[in-house]
């Protein structure tokens, strides 16, 4: 259902990935208020959880190899941790006042860690099922890709968090393009908005959609626009409140620094 | 292989498959929402957000532009859909006129337009109070009002050389920006100074009586021209000396009364902290009689620089005589003796005072300087140097392409020129620089109409060109650079389109070396040199001289590092074939040509802040010309263009010299006819 999530995945092809757009937006429902609201086991809540995970879940992979565990234990690890997360039960525990899903998601995290001396005891909580679609061979080149730098594990945690909220939201933006039947646009506006010097200028971009150079600018400052509102949707999904999205797109600025 | 990429905003460094060309710090910065208030409502494009002026005629809204996400004020006629023909026809004048406008001191016009039956126009959303409510709380100290007015004076003057009268300048029109520049703003009155029609009814006054000068308050309307604004300037010092209009009364009836029969009472006598000369450019200013004002203002503001430099001004003192001899003349019953009297006092008196510097027939120096002959010839699309005091300067035949050129040396202690050995490749627009005293002049466009590969080299002691090794790219219209005595020569436009190829020469071992690329081919840019970083500024990124030039300044250096300066900080007007230059640190950028005009505009940047700003703009727009030079540490741009169509463009002889400490141009001496 879901493809291997690369890098860059703006290049993944429209047709690949089963975007819900329009008549069941499956983004919209699933923010961290509905889990902060449940109360005792919903399935509403359950799939809310499961549907964040299945995006944040390499910021978590990033920092279980960070803290030294091997690709094999760190896969486990993360699909036991999902396993753990969803299949017990934690949500009635999920504390009130925690605030953001980032903040929860970590410590949650580190928790289940400590509870885990060895890779049997993380297979004996559920590792080896597949919770969450997770391709290992993508997992280790991106992390291999991205993890050059030496930040800690939480704060390496943190800048890849930071970056997956874009690549959500650029994800979305291109999906928003395909069902419209702009997929084309799209690739001219991000091959015009990357700063690639090899990439077209406004004008050839223009040409190739045979469209008006003052049509493309229009178009290309919407796209910002959009893409900014879908940073903030994106933002939305992981706190509790509207008001917390600044503050949290704030703290992410700082860490990304 | 993917090349190292940029974030095209702050620069930082991009992973490389990183999907965006903004980092993820921009992004985020994007994302966060700007305090907003919600919009009052729709009107086309925009959402008025508030208002903020309402006067007898408009309404001005401080509106949301959404297309351009930016913060206009948007002003339309207040009666809407009701306006009767005049106040339309006024109101469309009025938008005409200031979009006739680019000066940094008067609020830019964006668009005019009509929307469900409404007239509007856009223009830019001045943060910040007008004079009169600066003034609100007592006088200004002296200094800030001078140079206040004197910054409007500059600004009307050039109103007024694009043959606009403002007729209703008050504190109130005049909004005084964060940087504390006013601006001045509601050319509700304006008039073309040629037109004949004039959209006011017969007998109808406009204008504020309190700052209307008498001609106008009378309807004398053919009395009105560039002296009815210096009048009203003049006025608004008086304003901010005082606190007060000259000629305050309970109704405008007798406030246009006072104004017509009484003198004003003198700024010294309401504040005795008022200097002395800046009271006589002020009551200067408020002559009853046209002909005894400054002429211009211009002349006005040079006054007003005087006294703010501390030199003797220019206007003189009205002694009790002379004082006398006016309250005579207003009173025509005074016995014929007394008058014949005085009349011969103030002949004497007049035959007494110092003159004005005489200037040179048709001189329109702005700034005092030493004289400059102008060019022997017209002069466009040359290349100059600097050697030993001496401009070399090669310019085509009437300044165009595909003629024979014509190479003079100008020398700076005699003022004069010299014919000097033709450059004989006669290329227009090249690139070149002087290297160990000698003049290198790389590339262009040949006689035939081609990119040139050549290098030429000329030798001020031997008086003679030689040629020295081809180019590796042959191109049109390159900037060129001497930098730790190489040559280097930016992009341009080749056969195939527009280069992004940097080459350097080396005297030494005579050969050119291929340099990294910069990022984004330009075809008339500019470049120049600070703290070994090398900043290619504006150009034109797509089809030459007909498309539109680009705002992005990118810096690059030897070693292959090279960004994208900050596109927040885009130059505020675009151009392609300026005149680029260093100064103390900051880049030069005057003249031009933009998407859709000549331009005058002076626009500086500050590396070190990676912002822009505008000074005080050339005395008229020029671009195309034969280089710059910094003498004495001023601005020297060499001839250029006008006219926005390369057909109908005219070459000029004039020699426009910017002096950055004083924010003053002038110009050189016209060659006779």
């Amino acid at each position: 259902m879901n493809p291997p999530l690369g890098y860059n995945s703006a290049d993944v092809p429209c047709e690949d990935r089963d975007w819900k757009i329009g008549g069941s937006p499956g983004f919209l429902t699933t923010h961290w208020t509905v889990i902060l609201s449940a109360k005792g086991p919903s399935e509403e809540a359950r799939l809310a959880l499961e549907n964040l995970c299945q995006t944040y879940w390499f910021p978590l992979y990033a920092f279980i190899r960070r803290k030294g565990h091997a690709p094999p234990d760190a896969q486990d690890l993360v699909q036991g941790f999902f396993a753990h997360l969803l299949g017990q039960n934690q949500l009635s525990k999920v504390d009130r006042q925690k605030g953001k899903f980032r903040s929860f998601l970590l410590a949650s995290l580190e928790h289940f860690i400590s509870d885990q001396r060895d890779r049997a005891n993380a297979l004996k909580r559920g590792g080896g099922q597949k919770i969450i679609s997770l391709d290992e061979n993508t997992a280790e080149e991106r992390y291999r890709l991205e993890g050059a730098d030496a930040l800690p594990p939480d704060r390496l945690f943190e800048r890849r968090w930071a970056l997956t909220v874009l690549e959500e939201a650029r994800l979305r933006l291109r999906a928003e393009f395909c069902a419209a039947g702009k997929a084309d646009l799209f690739e001219q506006l991000r091959l015009v908005e990357g700063a690639d010097p090899a990439g077209p200028s406004q004008a050839e971009a223009a040409r190739r959609l045979s469209m008006s150079e003052a049509a493309f600018k229009s178009a290309s400052f919407r796209f910002r626009q959009r893409f900014r509102e879908l940073i903030r949707e994106e933002i939305g999904r992981t706190v509790a409140t509207a008001s917390e999205i600044d503050e949290e797109i704030r703290y992410l600025i700082s860490i990304i620094g | 292989m993917s090349s190292t990429r940029n974030c095209f905003r702050c620069g930082a460094l991009l992973a490389p498959n990183y999907a965006d060309g903004l980092c993820a710090g921009c992004l985020f910065r994007d994302a966060v929402a700007p305090p907003e208030s919600p919009p009052l409502r729709r009107f086309g494009e925009y959402e008025l957000l508030q208002e903020i002026a309402r006067g007898g005629m408009g309404v001005v809204y401080k509106a949301r532009q959404r297309s351009l996400s930016r913060i206009v004020a948007v002003k339309m006629i207040l009666k809407g859909h009701l306006a009767a023909e005049l106040d339309v026809r006024r109101f469309q004048a009025e938008g005409a006129a200031a979009a006739h406008l680019q000066h940094p001191n008067i609020v830019a016009i964006h668009e005019i337009g009509e929307q469900e039956g409404q007239h509007y126009f856009s223009m830019d959303f001045v943060e910040g109070p007008n004079l009169a409510e600066v003034a609100a709380s007592g006088p200004l100290a002296p200094m800030r009002a001078a140079r206040y007015v004197k910054t409007l004076a500059e600004a009307i003057h050039y109103a007024h050389g694009k043959g606009i009268l403002h007729r209703d300048l008050k504190p109130s029109n005049i909004l005084i920006n964060p940087f504390d520049q006013p601006q001045i703003t509601d050319f509700g009155l304006a008039k073309w100074m040629h037109a004949d029609s004039d959209l006011t009814i017969s007998g109808q006054i406009l204008g504020t009586p309190n700052f209307m000068p008498p001609e106008q308050a009378a309807s004398r309307r053919g009395e009105v021209g560039p002296h009815s604004d210096v009048y009203s300037l003049g006025a608004i010092l008086y304003f901010l000396l005082t606190g007060a209009a000259p000629f305050l009364a309970p109704t405008a009836a007798e406030a246009i009364h006072r104004l017509l029969n009484e003198n004003p009472v003198p700024p010294s006598a309401m504040n005795s902290a008022i200097p002395r000369d800046l009271q006589t450019i002020c009551l200067k200013c408020l002559e009853k009689d046209p002909v005894r004002r400054y002429r211009s203002a211009r002349e006005l503001a040079e006054d007003l620089d005087r006294f703010v430099r501390r030199e003797p001004i220019r206007a003189r003192r009205v002694g009790p005589c002379e004082k006398l001899w006016r309250g005579a003349s207003r009173r025509p019953l005074v016995t014929t003796l007394a008058a014949a009297v005085l009349l011969l006092t103030a002949v004497l008196i007049v035959l007494m005072l110092p003159r004005s510097k005489p200037k040179p027939g048709g001189v329109k120096d702005l700034a005092e300087g030493p004289p400059i002959a102008s060019i022997p010839v017209l002069s466009g699309m040359g290349i100059s140097g600097l050697i030993d005091g001496k401009v070399y300067l090669s310019t085509p035949l009437d300044g165009r392409a595909g003629q024979r050129h014509f190479f003079h040396a100008y020398n700076i202690q005699s003022n004069t020129w010299t014919p000097r050995a033709d450059f004989p490749s006669a290329r227009t627009l090249p690139a070149g620089g002087v290297i160990q005293g000698k003049l290198y002049v790389a590339a262009g466009t040949d006689l035939a109409g081609e990119p040139s590969d050549l290098l030429e080299v000329y030798d001020p002691v031997s008086d003679s060109w030689s040629r020295r090794a081809h180019l590796p790219t042959p191109r049109r219209s390159p900037a060129g650079v001497v930098f730790g005595n190489r040559l280097y020569v930016f992009s341009g436009r080749t056969e195939h389109g527009l280069s992004t190829a940097v080459e350097s020469f080396d005297p030494q071992s005579g050969q050119w070396r291929s340099e990294p690329p910069i990022l984004v081919g330009r075809d008339g840019c500019g470049v120049a040199v600070i703290d070994q970083t090398f900043y290619i500024v504006g150009g034109f990124t797509n089809t030459g001289a007909r498309g539109a030039p680009t705002g992005i300044t990118e810096t690059w250096k030897p070693t292959g590092e090279r960004s994208i300066v900050n596109t927040e900080a885009a130059m505020e007007v675009p151009v392609g074939y300026a005149f680029v230059a260093v100064l103390n640190g900051f880049i030069y950028v005057a003249g031009g040509k933009s998407s859709d005009s000549e331009v005058a505009k002076l626009q500086v940047y500050w590396p070190k802040k990676r912002v822009w700003d505008s000074f005080t703009a050339m005395p008229e727009a020029r671009w195309a010309g034969s280089g710059v030079q910094t003498i004495n540490n001023e601005f020297w741009a060499f001839g250029g263009w006008t006219s926005f169509s390369v057909k109908a463009a005219l070459p000029h002889s004039d020699i426009f010299v910017y002096n950055p400490s004083r924010n003053l141009w002038r110009r050189s001496i016209p060659n006779e006819k």
